[in-house]
Parts: structure tokens; sequence; C-alpha cells
């Protein structure tokens, strides 16, 4: 077994697809039967990727060959679960997705917002143009219930933050979602969307998302995605940007939640001028593990992408991060940063980071740089010089370490929340110590 | 206040730098600590800190809290500064992440916990920087900014006066403070040093020059030599190392 490239994934998922195309409850068109079956097809042939694959090195997925979760009905959600949740704001425009399914009682629409909302079930352009290497985009293509296209017309700037929740409700069965995005952006136009990925149970579940980003020319938006799943799930993303002339993009990559996350991020740089800010957060402990791969392709000149991925491991927790920053024949004037560091709060933990460049121009300015490490011995000696004691000066330094990324958002809202969320990570890490 | 008999000490596993040190200070005395480059000065004022990175090998350091003599050696790095000990860092830490203000409240709460006085909120907190502040002429934009992150020289030795002025310890000890100082901010400081001098406290200037004592005038100045107290005396005793040299104490030692 472990010398296999691939596992043949179990007889289940062609069930769960089966039932799909037999209920089409949404009144497919044949033609979206098909392109199911097709995406069907290629992940059957591409199969669970073992660790012998390069890309899955740090990553074991192949008990997902076997292991049976299958999709629940929405229910148990109310709009006071909601406002409940300490990351739901008033004011935003908000899309609830419950076990993957669009809940018009739970969406939250400003009347006058210029947001075009339409299901991917009758658009006829959900199919993705290029088709990546990824079995899991293949499987979410197969098996996805329901997926929104939210388009912001040319030159309209959203005042109010979109915010797009995922839920996983309160179950014990194993439970799946293939949560299924896609986000266009007009020329000139300036949008904040916010992803939640959240599981409001402990149960176990499977949530495999994937997300388009079109950016026209001029367009700007700032991104934030948060996976905030339960210690018994499984977070597989994909997210694909792609950037057209002077168009801008803010993204903030969160994972602080699932036993296992995996995220490929991909963005091209397609028109010139172009500049991508890629900004990410991983904080892990007991046995949860992350890994983040990013993907830059510089294909027009004068494009820029900065990049910076932190991670805070602690007691066994296991961390990867792979960016590749491509810069493309002809692309002159690149220039592209990327930067990842770990902080290990204990001895068991372990990160793994591979920065790597490919370049085909001379004119151009890249760096990357990787850091694993602990927390500094003359920070900690200077705080506790000052009457901090060391639990507390190790857990000032700590989230200090991470909000040397989340300083870079300007929405103080959800800057505010990603540090609440941190809050509870340190709390549990600190009732152990 | 102070008492330190016969202090020896070393890095961890490395050559004994101090090598018998008897020290006195008491409450309301301003002391300079003088002392060639190699004499030991960073090592005691790092060792009466509790600096990890070195060990004592010998001798006793008591420090009065409430008129009782304690055991410093026995504290923690923060028990010590709980315990109103202070130092000044020669080279203060740059902590990316965390906020002068938020480093500030903590220090200063976690202080009053341990001296039994309750914690003050954010808004008498600021009220309370912004007179210090003005103590040592910092404008408030550094209150926001990342503790000593992409601060010039200056700017770093003032944020330690800052602390110093926050936390009103009962021994401050300055470790070449006046090092790296422009004139206009070394008056400054030293104007700062001078106002935060009460009865009840004590300050122990460790320096190589005499550039801080032409604005501080010392009480009692030491000379350190090769891990030894070779001299003492008054101001005057400044002076003369100043115009005859090290080589001068060593030859009248």
């Amino acid at each position: 077994m472990k010398r296999l490239r691939a596992i043949p994934p179990a007889r289940h998922y062609g069930e769960q697809l089966d039932a799909l195309l037999a209920q089409n409850s949404a009144g497919e068109t044949s033609a979206l039967q098909k392109q199911r079956q097709t995406a069907y097809d290629r992940f059957m042939a591409q199969g669970i990727p073992t660790r012998r694959v390069e890309a899955w090195k740090y990553t074991d997925v192949t008990r997902l060959a076997e292991e049976v979760f299958r999709p629940v009905d929405p229910a148990g959600i109310t709009p006071q679960t909601l406002a409940d949740l300490p990351y739901c704001h008033d004011g935003d425009e908000r899309l609830v997705f419950v076990e993957g399914i669009l809940q018009p009682d739970l969406t939250q629409r400003p009347d006058t917002s210029p947001l075009k909302l339409s299901s991917l079930s009758s658009a006829s352009e959900s199919a993705p143009q290029e088709v990546p290497d990824n079995p899991f985009v293949a499987l979410n293509g197969a098996l996805w219930r329901d997926g929104s296209m939210l388009d912001i017309p040319a030159n309209q700037k959203l005042d109010h933050r979109v915010h797009v929740l995922f839920l996983h409700a309160a179950h014990s069965d194993p439970s799946v979602i293939h949560p299924r995005l896609h986000v266009r952006l007009g020329a000139h136009a300036e949008a904040r969307v916010v992803v939640t990925y959240a599981a409001l149970g402990d149960g176990p579940c499977l949530n495999n998302a994937v997300l388009d980003v079109d950016l026209a020319e001029g367009a700007q938006l700032s991104l934030v995605q948060a996976q905030v799943l339960n210690e018994q799930s499984t977070h597989l993303g994909f997210t694909r940007i792609t950037q057209g002339r002077d168009s801008h993009v803010a993204s903030m990559d969160f994972h602080a939640g699932s036993a296992l996350a995996r995220h490929d991020l991909t963005v091209a740089l397609d028109g010139e001028g172009a500049s991508a800010t890629l900004n990410g957060l991983y904080a892990v402990r007991d046995r949860q593990h992350v890994d983040c791969h990013t993907g830059i392709e510089h294909r027009q000149p004068n494009c820029s992408s900065r990049q910076l991925y932190k991670g805070i491991l602690n007691d066994r927790a296991t961390a990867a991060f792979d960016g590749l920053v491509r810069v493309h024949p002809g692309a002159s004037g690149s220039d592209g940063e990327q930067v990842n560091r770990n902080l290990l709060l204990s001895n068991d933990c372990q990160a793994n980071a591979k920065p790597r460049l490919e370049i085909a121009n001379d004119d151009v300015r890249c760096t990357h740089g990787a850091t694993v490490g602990q927390l500094n011995d003359q920070e900690l000696f200077y705080l506790e010089s000052r009457g901090i004691d060391p639990a507390a000066a190790r857990d000032m330094l700590s989230r200090g370490f991470a909000e040397e990324v989340l300083y870079r958002m300007d929405d103080k809202a959800l800057h505010a929340d990603l540090h609440a969320i941190l809050d509870s990570f340190f709390e549990a890490s600190n009732e152990r110590d | 206040m102070l008492k330190i008999r016969d202090l020896k000490a070393r890095v961890v596993d490395g050559p004994e730098i101090l090598k018998g040190i008897d020290l006195d200070v008491k409450a309301g005395e301003i002391h300079a600590l003088m002392g060639p480059n190699g004499s030991g000065k960073s090592t005691l004022s790092r060792v009466l800190a509790g600096h990890p990175d070195y060990e004592v090998t010998g001798g006793t350091v008591e420090f009065e809290v409430d008129r009782e003599p304690q055991n410093l050696l026995a504290m923690e790095a923060h028990e010590r500064a709980c315990a109103g000990v202070f130092l000044a860092f020669q080279y203060p830490v740059e902590v990316a992440g965390v906020s002068n203000t938020v480093f500030l409240r903590a220090a200063f709460n976690a202080i009053c916990k341990a001296q039994g006085a309750a914690p003050i909120d954010a808004f008498d907190f600021r009220e309370l920087l912004a007179e210090k502040l003005e103590l040592i002429g910092m404008d408030a934009s550094y209150l926001e900014r990342p503790v000593n992150l992409d601060f010039s020289g200056g700017e770093k030795k003032r944020n330690e006066i800052l602390q110093m002025a926050v936390l009103a310890p009962r021994l401050a000890i300055l470790d070449e403070t006046d090092s790296g100082l422009d004139v206009d901010s070394l008056r400054i400081v030293s104007e700062g040093v001078k106002k935060l001098s009460t009865p009840d406290n004590a300050t122990l200037m460790i320096t190589h020059y005499q550039r801080m004592l032409q604005h501080i005038t010392p009480d009692i100045v030491h000379v350190l030599m090769d891990g030894r107290i070779v001299k003492t005396g008054d101001h005057t005793l400044a002076e003369a190392v100043e115009t005859r040299g090290y080589d001068w104490v060593r030859e009248a030692a």
C-alpha cells in the first residue's frame, strides 16, 4: 500500500453522486449533470493521493478513501444561532449555507446592495475553465449541492462587508459539505468578502471547499477565509484567484479549528500591474495538522505579490507551508516576496516550510524566507524583568507573533474576531500547562 | 535597601566575571558604578535583574521589601521586578506585535497585583501614561507602536526611562543608559531620571563615561575593575576618572 501514489476511493462516493443525479432537486440541466459525472470520473481516475505524491508529502488524507461522510439535511440553525456567533456582525450582507445549501430565511441582504447573487445550479459558467490536478476539486465538482455566484458589477464599491458562512450544524454522524462559491468583481469594483467555514457541534465532518475569484481591471478585493471547524473535522480548501490589470487582492487565510486542514491558494496575476497581498495565520495544537500551499503566477509585467504566512504550533501539532512564486517569461518588473514563520510552543510539534521561486526572467525582484523557532529568550527575559510572569510573558509574545500578521487587516472588527478565536486557542493551550 | 556581599557570578558555564562584589545602597541615594569595558558592570546589572544566562557562584544579595531584607537571588526575574527592582537595558529588546501600551499596562498590573493593589483600567492608565510621557519628552505615538520595534537608539533609551517612570521601582539600575544618546536626548533622559529620584527609592547608574554624571550628581561613585569594586568615593571620583583614566585608579588601588 505504501508504495502507491493513489488509492482508489470507496463506492460510497459513487452512491452519493447517483443519489444527487437521481434527485436533481435543483432541476439541473443535463449539461450540468454531465459536468458532475465528468468531475466524478476525474476524481476516480486520480484517486486519493498518498504521501508519495510530492504535493501531499506532509498531509496524509488516505483515510478519505474509506471513511464515509454523508450529506445531512439542513436543520438546527436559527437566526438566533447566527446572532450568537461572535463573528457575525450587524450590517453585513450575509449568505448562510447550512450543510451546503443556501438558506433564504437566514440570509440577510440590504435592499440597496449592488451585489448580484445567482445560483451556480442555474449558471452556465459554473464549471472552472482550467481543471487543476487535484482530486478533491474534482470531488467537489461532482458532489456540491448548492453554490452561489456573487457578482459585484463594474465601478460599484460595496460599503458593507459580504459574509458567506458555510455551517455544519450540530449532529453526531460524519457529515460532508462541498462548499462552492464564485466571486466576480467587475472593472474597478471594490468589495470586502469574508468566507467562514464553521462547525457548530463537535461531530466529525468533512469540508471540501472550492472558491473561485475573478477580478477585472482595477478591481479591489479584501478576502478573508476563516476556517474554524471543530477538532473532529477535515478541511480541504481550494482557492483560485484570477486577477486582471491593476487589480488588487488582499487575502487573509486563517486556520484554527480542524483536526486536519489543507488549503491550496493559487493566484494568477494575469494583467499588468496586478498585485496580491496574501497573509495567513494558522494555529494548531494537540495533534492538529495544517498544510498551506500557495502558488503565485506572475504572468504579466510589473505585478507584485507579498506573502506572509505565520503559524503557531503547540503540543504534537504539525504544519507545512509550501509556497511557489513563478515568474513567467516576459513578466519583467515582477516583485515577489514570500515569508513563512513558525512558532513552536512545545518540543513535540513540527513545522516544515518549503518556499520556492521559479524565475524565467532577469528583471525581477523576488525574495523568500522561512523560519521555524521557539520564543526568543531575550524577549521573554525583557518582559519578565518588568514583572510579567513567565506564563504571561509567553502568552504575550505568542499573541504578538500572531499580531504581526493580523495587524495587516484594515478591517478592525474582523481583526478583533480573529484575535478572539485565538484567545480560545491560547486558553485551551494554557489549561493543560 | 540593597546589600551585596562577596558576590561572584559568571555566564553559565563560562569564566567568572564578578569576583567578589560588596556594595550597599540606601534609600534616597544615587550611585554611579564606573569601570572599563569588560570589568563586569553589565554582568552585575543582569545578575541583579535575574538574567537566566548568568549564574551566581557565591555571595549574597539582600533587598529590602517593606523593611524586611529578602534574598534577592532566590527570586525569579519577574518576582524581583514586582519587589521593586528595575533594569534599564543597555540594549532594549524589540518585541514585535506587542504594543507599548499593552506591554506597560501588563507590567504595571502585574506589579500592582504582587503588591496587593487593584489593577488599573485602560482609561486611567492612559492618563498615567500621558503624565509620564511628558516627563521624558515622548509623544503619544510611541504608545501604539510595538515595543522598541524600529525605534532609534535614543528612542529605545527613552522608552526604558518611560517604563521606569510608569513602574516606579524602588531600585533602578541604569545600564549604560547614556550610551548612544545624542546631546538633547541625554539631557532629557537625565532630567527624567533626576525627577524620578525620591527619598524612598535608589538609583544605580552603570556607565563607562562620565557623560550622564554631568547632568546627575551621584552621591557615591564606585569604580569596578576586573570583577571587584576597587575604589569608592564621592562625585569627585568620577571627575578624577574622567581626567586621569582608569589606569590611575588601578595604580592607586
